[in-house]
């Protein structure tokens, strides 16, 4: 009973497991914010599989949020935990990062490039007629 | 197609330089404008 | 969201500082205000700015808490380009320039962009117009509003209303003493005082770090922000710069300083603020981008910034950002309350309430409304929602539509009214509607091309042959002499 209690009383080792999220999970930029919800500090890992058989540490310590960014294309799977050797696993995030496609992008380039330019002729045209 | 640390350098450097700059330019504009008396 | 450390400063010396400058700004605007009497020395100083100040006022008004801060976060989400695009904002001071100096002499005796687009363009246009406007000035004000507060918590422990009530009070107040001359001089300052702070900050960051190792560990762990073919950061491009251009075009933050410049300063004043500007979120960026160099997490991305200087210097870098931030928002709000209050008074109190009210009455009515637009703001930021700060972004697509109704309107006769409504009403619509279905980065390219499609079609449909001396108007003070009405007032469509 005694032994019971004690356990008991040091609760947190059999606490639940960190709470673990995304803020999206397409990021088609590149970018997007993990957040946990813990008292203590922790660790986080990222892995290319979701079985994180070569795991990567990304971070450790007591912030609760972080901004991954600038990452490329491909599935990221992501967990968290306390910094104790017992602590249990966070659940596990899936983010896709899949940039917009390149033929994309320029295609809005090329309509900003026309705007931009069909712009500045009507302006230079026109101040120069009226000069 | 990665910035390679060259470009990065100076393109950084340049935008420093510009912003050295600016502080000078606009005071010796304030100076001169003072001199003609055309301030506001 | 709190999951930034607890604030770098101590909120003893955060109030010291802003208590400090606060009382710069105040004696400024009473110095300068003494010779502001008449409506035309106090909502246009005098219409004789000379080329500094008038170059400065362009500059540091353009940099807003949102070059300094902003500049950073899009560095960290969208690498070099993202820095780079921000950069292109300065595109929108240089294409202004030939409209600067082409507005104040078509309309000598001019007050406001309201005043162009009604004569231009006649009732409907005017309207549809000033509901853009008013919705982006308020827009403005609310995220400088709430950035303050947020800023100075962050800094300095200072609570967020706090914080928030002393940059909006400081601000209604010089803004009230001194009027546009307050405005005008007190940017002077700001704009030396934003200068100095990021060229400190990004020298010693460069000493500390280097740029080598900040390239290698951006590359290292975040390989992409180096990338200069990251589509997101392409797309942004263009719509940054069109973003940027609608802005300047239609605010009557940029058109009062048309009017108040001295002739023949006006070209040469917004070229020059665009060149000085345009490196300013490069420096103010690049920093971002030493946060893998310097093992820092960063939780979110708005806050890398002052994050990055703060670990850099200490309390030294947070000091620098604490007085440039201050600067940069000062010199943004201060702007907003001036030139929109005058629009408020020339376009809703003369134009639509009281068309025969003296120039003196004009005055009267801008300090109260200048106090007016200080409460409502204040009113609009004490939730603290988050989603208000973020409305700024969403007027991108609204600016950008009217980008084609102003400067065609300027520049080409055949111009018609219909081209420049639909042009504002399905550019927003269509600028919306991307800015949900693809990204906040498409949304102002979006609104600026299809608002240019409606005023090109229109106006070779039916195009228009307006005489652009029908743009000069009496102004109040010749008209009460004359002792009739303006006739432009009251007119429809």
């Amino acid at each position: 009973m005694l032994i019971a209690a004690v356990i008991a009383a040091s609760g947190t080792a059999l606490a639940e497991p960190v709470r673990l999220e995304a803020d999206t999970e397409v990021a088609s930029a590149g970018y997007f914010q993990l957040r946990w919800f813990a008292d203590t500090a922790i660790e986080l890992q990222e892995s290319p599989t979701p079985d994180f058989s070569s795991p990567r540490l990304v971070y450790s310590g007591r912030d609760k949020a972080r901004v991954m960014s600038g990452k490329s294309d491909g599935e990221w799977y992501y967990r968290a935990r306390p910094t104790r050797a017992d602590a249990a696993w966070s659940n596990t995030v899936k983010v896709t990062v899949l940039h917009h496609p390149i033929e994309r992008a320029f295609g809005f380039f090329a309509l900003g490039a026309v705007v931009f330019l069909g712009t500045a002729l009507v302006i230079t045209k026109g101040a120069r007629e009226r000069a | 197609m990665i910035i390679s640390i060259t470009a990065f350098s100076w393109l950084i450097g340049i935008a420093l330089v510009l912003t050295v700059a600016a502080p000078l330019i606009l005071l010796g504009l304030l100076l001169r404008d003072r001199k003609k008396g055309e301030l506001w | 969201m709190n999951i930034v450390q607890s604030a770098i400063l101590d909120p003893t010396v955060g109030w010291l500082i802003l208590a400090a400058f606060s009382a710069l700004w105040i004696a400024l605007g009473w110095y300068w205000g003494r010779s502001a009497q008449q409506l035309d020395d106090y909502v246009l100083a005098g219409r004789r700015v000379g080329l500094a100040l008038g170059t400065a006022t362009a500059m540091a008004t353009w940099v807003t808490s949102n070059t300094t801060m902003a500049a950073p976060q899009l560095a960290l989400q969208m690498g070099v380009w993202g820095m780079l695009g921000y950069s292109l904002g300065s595109v929108g001071l240089f294409m202004f320039a030939p409209l600067a100096r082409r507005i104040r002499r078509l309309m000598p005796s001019g007050y406001t962009s309201g005043d162009f687009i009604r004569l231009r363009y006649g009732t409907v246009a005017w309207r549809v117009f000033l509901l853009i406007s008013l919705f982006y000035s308020l827009g403005w004000l609310v995220s400088m509003g709430m950035a303050g507060g947020i800023l100075i918590h962050a800094l300095t422990g200072i609570p967020y209303h706090y914080g928030m009530t002393v940059i909006l009070t400081i601000c209604v107040g010089y803004t009230l003493l001194g009027g546009l001359r307050a405005v005008i001089g007190t940017d002077f300052v700001q704009a030396l005082l934003i200068l100095s702070g990021l060229v400190v900050i990004a020298v010693l960051a460069i000493r500390e770090v280097g740029l080598d190792t900040i390239h290698a560990a951006a590359l290292a762990e975040r390989p992409e922000l180096l990338n200069l073919l990251m589509p997101a950061s392409i797309m942004f491009l263009f719509n940054n710069l069109l973003f940027g251009v609608g802005e300047i075009f239609h605010s009557n933050v940029w058109w009062s300083r048309a009017f108040a410049f001295r002739a023949g300063v006006g070209f040469r004043a917004y070229m020059l603020a665009g060149v000085l500007w345009a490196p300013i979120p490069i420096v103010a960026g690049f920093i971002a981008l030493a946060a893998p160099a310097l093992g820092l997490n960063v939780p979110a991305a708005d806050m890398v910034g002052p994050m990055i200087a703060a670990k850099i210097l200490g309390t030294t870098g947070a000091v620098l950002v604490l007085i440039m931030v201050f600067a940069a928002l000062s010199s943004s709000i201060d702007s907003l309350l001036a030139a929109t209050s005058i629009l408020v008074v020339e376009d809703i109190y003369r134009r639509h309430m009281r068309p025969d009210a003296s120039a003196a009455e004009m005055r009267k009515a801008t300090a109260r409304i200048i106090v007016g637009l200080g409460i409502l703001t204040w009113i609009l930021c004490a939730p603290r929602l988050t989603t208000l700060a973020e409305l700024l972004y969403f007027t991108g697509a609204f600016v950008a539509s009217t980008i084609w109704p102003i400067a065609a309107g300027l520049f080409w006769r055949r111009a018609n009214t219909a081209g420049a409504v639909l042009g504002m009403i399905v550019g927003s619509s269509a600028g919306l509607y991307s800015y949900f279905a693809v990204g906040f980065y498409v949304a102002a390219l979006v609104g600026a091309a299809v608002s240019m499609l409606c005023v090109i079609a229109a106006s070779f449909l039916r195009p228009a042959q307006f005489d652009f001396t029908n743009l000069k108007e009496k102004h109040p003070s010749e008209q009460q002499l004359s002792g009739r009405p303006s006739v432009e007032s009251g007119v429809s469509a």
